[in-house]
């Protein structure tokens, strides 16, 4: 589009700031430094007269001057019209909307105008998203609050609304003092004493029909050379006076005048308190506890200190902003979580940081079940009773002998077992959270949490296990938080009915230091003892090394994987006697030996 | 009741206009009525007896527009005057923001003032005000008139708790925004102490 060009003559530096302006200003200053940030959109109301298209235009000079390579664009609603209408006709709609697409601050001037024009607001809500979604600002003005223009759109009248509103206010009497000697001073005149304030002190609509007055007395005293008395002002500017409504009607305005002074003193008595009060406003609209801005306001802040504490403030919002966003994204349980109390309340970040350190923890993947083995690749006995129990198990788990308990000397199995048990689980059940780890790393990883203070968290993320699989649980012997964990993650996960199973070098009742309840429950369902150490546990053992998983077991085997890598251990190396190992033939057990009847022949 | 908004940003003050019957209540809220802008007032509501006696109460709503960001509305009230209307004068004055107490400076309503006054004082504290805090002003009205008490005199028979005072002639309009003037400050006032006594307990809090 062909955007209107900026007027430079209007700066913040001419711009007269007065307790009726002086809360836009401020607004406008903001925008201007740090655009798409912090009032967005930013919607400044006033009569006419009173420096609106001053105070966008200057804002728009302003941060031209500052963001250098920042895309402003200043148009009046008038002439955004116009152009459109003429894209439309051309068939160079789309044209029309990409050159809106990278606009950094749009100044829409007169937006009243929008009233009743359905296709304009139609395009202005799509320019307006794209703008914001590229992080884009918008300044509107208008000669009414946006919920007084008639006929805007719902959408539009929620995204006018959706940043900060402010207004101009008529300017008090020392304001419009300032203004006069301000606009004969820009003009090079010299006003006798006394001059500007007799102007001020008439009844104006607002500051252009003060600027005209002084236009007509600047003419006078140039025209016929002389300087024009306080006592004359009357009768000078009478002309550029609109006759008022009878006298009444100024009667009315002095009293205006008189009142703003105290309602502004109401409205907050100094700008530092200003600033609080209108910190306090957006942020209680934005639900957020405002103690700290409030406890501020009492203690006749400076304007130095008012500026640090807004900033802390606004950070701290942003912090919890993305707190509550990241631990929303974490899970759908967590989102009730973004709800509480605490991410509406700028004092708590810590508390909202230590919560989401929790979600993390929580959230954390339980340790996988090392799923390359399988009872295809076990190489223990099919028919022992091991293998026999963690078949069972993992075909129903949590229904047959829950908990499991291999015990046995190193390199008997345990972590073989163990491991194809959790993998077994994990592939017959993909939806299962199937944790699989050994005592130490369990150990280990509650001392993490403790040092993070996110126990509580851990807690729940290891409740989530729907099997869990513990190797070398001795390793808790002599830990005493550890143990008393795993006692009440074990009875909790009993109860709903996940596979439990451990493995330990020691049988239940000889793992001294360990607490008897703790104990009696690892024994409770079925203890299996495994003897012989075999090589298995080397298989095993490259696995967990491969998943990054040691046990007590594994250390020796993963050591001795480069040896044991490849097929040959798990290939029959030495051609055993088929006949000896006949099932048939050779009783492996003898059960009750001494039942059976040994009859001596002669 | 008075308000002070900041999330709305609106404040809103209602006063009352008190006094002896005839002392010229309505006529000061007729004036302040004429003397409105037509966007700046609501309609003047009036119950009145053919006699144009007040029979009930006046309600003059004024829009201040935007000042200093909020939207301020002042809400004018008068009283019935006479004696046997105590029950509507209570109930007029709950909530009450500030008051102006109108006295007839002629010399023969003299008792009736400070009959009046009395009245008020009762009823403020029937009602729970603490009269010491409450914002009042008193205007002498009928100065125009021939033969009146002075200012000076009203202010020995009535002014005893030293409030602002103002003399006025409320059917030419004198002193009529002069008075409005001053309770409104006083209750702006009062609202800001308010409200900052409020801000520091909520931050004791």
């Amino acid at each position: 589009m062909a955007p209107l060009d900026l007027d430079t003559r209007f700066t913040f530096d001419s711009f007269v700031v007065g307790s009726g302006n002086r809360l836009t200003c401020a607004a406008a200053r903001r925008v201007a430094e740090s655009p798409g940030t912090s009032y967005n959109p930013l919607f400044i109301y006033s009569a006419s007269g009173l420096g609106k298209t001053h105070l966008l235009t200057a804002l728009g000079n302003h941060a031209r001057r500052i963001h250098e390579d920042l895309a402003v664009v200043y148009d009046t609603l008038d002439h955004f019209m116009a152009e459109l209408t003429a894209a439309i006709e051309a068939g160079n709609r789309d044209q029309f909307r990409d050159r809106l697409r990278d606009v950094g601050l749009l100044l829409l001037d007169d937006v009243q105008f929008l009233a009743g024009h359905h296709r304009l607001q139609e395009e202005l809500i799509q320019a307006w998203d794209t703008l914001l979604a590229r992080g884009g600002q918008v300044v509107l003005t208008s000669d009414r609050p946006p919920g007084e223009i008639d006929g805007l759109d719902d959408r539009l009248l929620s995204r006018f609304s959706g940043g900060l509103i402010v207004d101009i206010a008529a300017p008090e009497y020392e304001t419009r003092v300032a203004i006069v000697r301000r606009k004969a001073g820009e003009r090079g005149q010299r006003l006798l004493d006394g001059v500007a304030e007799a102007i001020a002190r008439i009844s104006f609509g607002n500051v252009r029909e003060l600027q005209g007055a002084l236009n007509r007395l600047i003419a006078i005293q140039e025209l016929e050379g002389r300087s024009v008395g306080a006592d004359e002002v009357g009768a000078v500017v009478a002309g550029a006076v609109a006759p008022a409504a009878g006298a009444s009607a100024g009667e009315f305005d002095r009293f205006m005048a008189d009142i703003a002074g105290a309602v502004g003193e109401l409205a907050t008595a100094t700008a530092a308190e200003q600033a609080i009060a209108e910190a306090i406003m957006r942020w209680e609209a934005e639900g957020y506890r405002t103690r700290r801005l409030e406890g501020a306001l009492a203690h006749e802040p400076s304007p130095e200190s008012v500026e640090a504490l807004l900033r802390q403030y606004e950070g701290d919002v942003e912090r919890l902003r993305t707190v509550a966003g990241e631990i929303a994204a974490f899970d759908a349980h967590a989102t009730e979580l973004a709800r509480l109390d605490i991410f509406r309340n700028p004092d708590r970040v810590e508390d909202a940081q230590a919560l989401l350190g929790e979600v993390r923890e929580r959230s954390r993947p339980l340790p996988a079940p090392p799923l390359e083995l399988s009872f295809a690749t076990l190489q223990l006995p099919d028919d022992s009773l091991a293998v026999r129990a963690a078949r069972a198990a993992s075909e129903r788990p949590g229904l047959r002998y829950n908990p499991l308990f291999f015990f046995g000397p190193e390199r008997s199995g345990k972590t073989a077992i163990l491991g194809t048990l959790a993998a077994e689980i994990q592939r017959s059940q993909p939806e299962m959270q199937v944790a699989f780890t050994n005592g130490a790393a369990f150990a280990a990883e509650l001392i993490q949490a403790i040092e993070r203070n996110h126990v509580e968290g851990w807690r729940e993320r290891w409740r989530r296990a729907g099997a869990l699989i513990v190797d070398d649980v001795d390793a808790l012997m002599d830990t005493e938080r550890a143990q008393e964990e795993l006692f009440h993650l074990f009875d909790a996960l009993h109860r709903g009915g996940a596979q439990l199973a451990f493995g330990s070098r020691l049988a239940a009742r000889a793992l001294a230091g360990m607490e008897a309840r703790l104990r009696s429950r690892l024994e409770s369902g079925l203890v299996v003892e495994l003897d012989a150490p075999s090589e298995v546990e080397a298989q095993a053992g490259d696995a967990l090394a491969a998943a990054g998983i040691g046990g007590t077991d594994a250390p020796g085997a993963a050591a001795a994987s480069p040896e044991h890598s490849g097929a040959a251990p798990r290939a029959p190396a030495v051609e055993l006697d088929d006949w000896f190992l006949d099932r048939e033939k050779l009783p492996r057990e003898w059960p009750q030996v001494a039942e059976w009847l040994i009859e001596e022949l002669d | 009741m008075s308000l002070v908004n900041y999330s709305t940003r609106e404040i809103t003050c209602k006063i009352v206009y008190y006094g002896p019957g005839r002392s010229g209540k309505t006529t000061n809220l007729q004036y302040v009525h004429g003397s409105v802008p037509d966007e700046r007032k609501g309609a003047m509501v009036s119950l009145a007896t053919e006699t144009d006696r007040t029979l009930f109460f006046d309600f003059l709503p004024l829009d201040l527009g935007s000042i200093s960001g909020f939207r301020t509305r002042l809400q004018l009230y008068t009283v019935p005057g006479q004696v046997y209307y105590n029950a509507t004068r209570k109930l007029v004055l709950r909530g009450a923001d500030g008051v102006v107490f109108v006295a007839d400076s002629q010399r023969e309503q003299a008792d009736e003032n400070v009959e009046s006054l009395r009245n008020l004082h009762e009823n403020l504290l029937e009602q729970g005000f603490d009269v010491r805090e409450l914002p009042l002003v008193l205007q002498y009205n009928k100065q125009d008139l021939p033969g009146v008490c002075t200012a000076e005199e009203m202010e020995d028979a009535l002014n005893f708790r030293g409030v602002p005072s103002f003399s006025a002639a409320a059917v030419a309009g004198r002193g009529v925004f002069d008075t409005l003037r001053g309770i409104s400050d006083l209750v702006l006032k009062s609202l800001s102490k308010r409200f900052r006594q409020e801000v520091e307990a909520g931050a004791a809090r």
